[in-house]
């Protein structure tokens, strides 16, 4: 098993880690880091029921937390490295396929979803889509040495739940003792949940340790497999936004080298 | 004017035991045994499973006249390519293109090539469909499956979509920009 931080977050996440303390829900500091280019534009979900828009929600790759933080340090180069790869990510196919499903997701399940809840009638796809988008998270955040020195992360299960706190056991490595409200405000207080602290420095003797819910990246047996025969793959019809404006001009006329008489 | 070394006419459900013998792979190239498999074992049921009519599936068998050999399957159907944003476009899915070994990389005495007689079967058939096709023809090809790449590319699915899965690619035929984009830019 390979525990990370949940895989997409929403603006606030991205302004509480550029401004810790301050309001989240402020807009300079957003767009401070967007005019930087410290922090990607994020990924539009469009909620409709029964055919009417009902509203919209701006997703982020989790990278945006990362980017912010560097940017927080002073890190101004590596920000918007990593910036660029959270913006690249959400162009990607994983994440353009999570995008639909969150679409099609009732009342604010979506929003749910980016808090780190599952909904109980979410579609078996949300757990492959979140997973797929969270492995290139990781994939990409390895391709940034600086991450794994900006912040200490402690990833694993919750094992045991007392009144006042959670214990939260790595997959190797010691437990460690969480605030149960902080478990409660990540999504993740109950035994077998999984859950993220992480710690990022302010200065030699204070951090803001932060709580948050993970995910198992590890692909299961359906996830690997891929077949490019029959109808079952919806990866084969998904289009990426690159694909959409491929698909957008105009398709040329079909060639045929040889002339062939089709009988029956 | 003679009559050409191939002749081709649409599967039918009875094929199943024709299809059934069918080899085209190396049996240590795993891309090209799934590819055998699925021909063997459900071409037939995709072709005629009447929950996918809708799509107007196409089974092509391609035949050498002199011997009534069957030298080449392929299939298609028409599928809806979907956007994150709800973006839809219509499409046809070349579901497979196979050779059988004996006639990999062979041409007919009057020199056209086996694959491209047969690609241009399912080009011809894509074109002749009613209700009419959209001209946007997709192929997902093994990344190691160099000799279908250049066959794609000959019948023109030079564009490339993303990958649906990293060891596929996805060939679409030639886009051109829209003559409003070209006088944005």
């Amino acid at each position: 098993m390979t525990i990370a931080a949940w895989p997409v977050v929403d603006r606030h996440r991205v302004v509480h880690a550029y401004k810790p303390g301050e309001p989240s829900a402020a807009e300079g500091p957003f767009r401070t880091l967007r005019g930087h280019a410290w922090a990607s534009s994020g990924v539009r979900v469009t909620r409709r029921a029964g055919g009417h828009l009902v509203g919209q929600l701006t997703v982020f790759s989790s990278l945006n937390v990362e980017s912010a933080r560097l940017a927080r340090h002073g890190n101004l180069d590596a920000a918007v490295r990593v910036a660029r790869a959270a913006a690249t990510l959400e162009a990607g196919p994983e994440f353009t396929r999570l995008q639909r499903i969150l679409s099609d997701l009732p009342g604010h399940d979506a929003e749910r979803v980016v808090e780190g809840v599952m909904p109980e009638a979410a579609p078996a796809a949300l757990a492959g889509a979140l997973k797929a988008v969270a492995r290139r998270t990781e994939r990409l955040r390895a391709g940034e040495s600086i991450l794994a020195t900006l912040a200490e992360v402690i990833a694993g299960r919750i094992a045991e739940v007392h009144e006042g706190y959670v214990v939260l056991v790595r997959v190797t490595g010691p437990a460690t003792m969480v605030p149960r409200w902080m478990a409660v405000a990540a999504q993740r207080d109950k035994v077998g949940e999984l859950l993220a602290l992480v710690m990022d420095k302010l200065d030699n003797a204070s951090a803001v340790v932060e709580a948050v819910p993970a995910i198992d990246v590890d692909e299961d047996a359906v996830e690997r497999a891929f077949t490019p025969f029959g109808r079952g793959d919806v990866r084969v019809r998904d289009l990426t936004r690159a694909d959409e404006r491929l698909l957008a001009g105009e398709p040329q006329p079909l060639r045929i080298l040889v002339p062939v008489l089709i009988n029956g | 004017m003679s009559e050409p070394g191939w002749r081709v006419r649409s599967g039918r459900p009875a094929d199943g035991d024709l299809l059934a013998s069918f080899t085209c792979a190396d049996a240590a190239v795993g891309w090209q045994v799934e590819v055998e498999q699925f021909i063997r074992s459900q071409l037939i049921n995709w072709t005629f499973d009447p929950h996918a009519q809708s799509g107007d599936p196409r089974l092509l068998l391609a035949f050498v006249t002199a011997t009534n050999e069957l030298f080449g399957v392929a299939a298609h159907e028409r599928v809806t390519l979907q956007g994150g944003d709800g973006a839809r476009f219509n499409a046809t899915k070349l579901e497979l293109l196979a050779i059988v070994t004996p006639w990999q990389g062979r041409r007919f005495r009057t020199g056209e090539r086996a694959s491209d007689v047969l690609m241009s079967t399912v080009m011809t058939d894509i074109s002749a469909r009613v209700p009419p096709r959209d001209a946007r023809v997709f192929a997902l090809v093994h990344e190691d499956n160099e000799r279908s790449i250049a066959l794609c590319r000959r019948h023109g699915l030079v564009d490339e979509m993303s990958r649906p899965h990293p060891d596929y690619r996805r060939l679409v035929t030639l886009h051109k920009p829209r003559a409003t984009d070209r006088a944005r830019s």
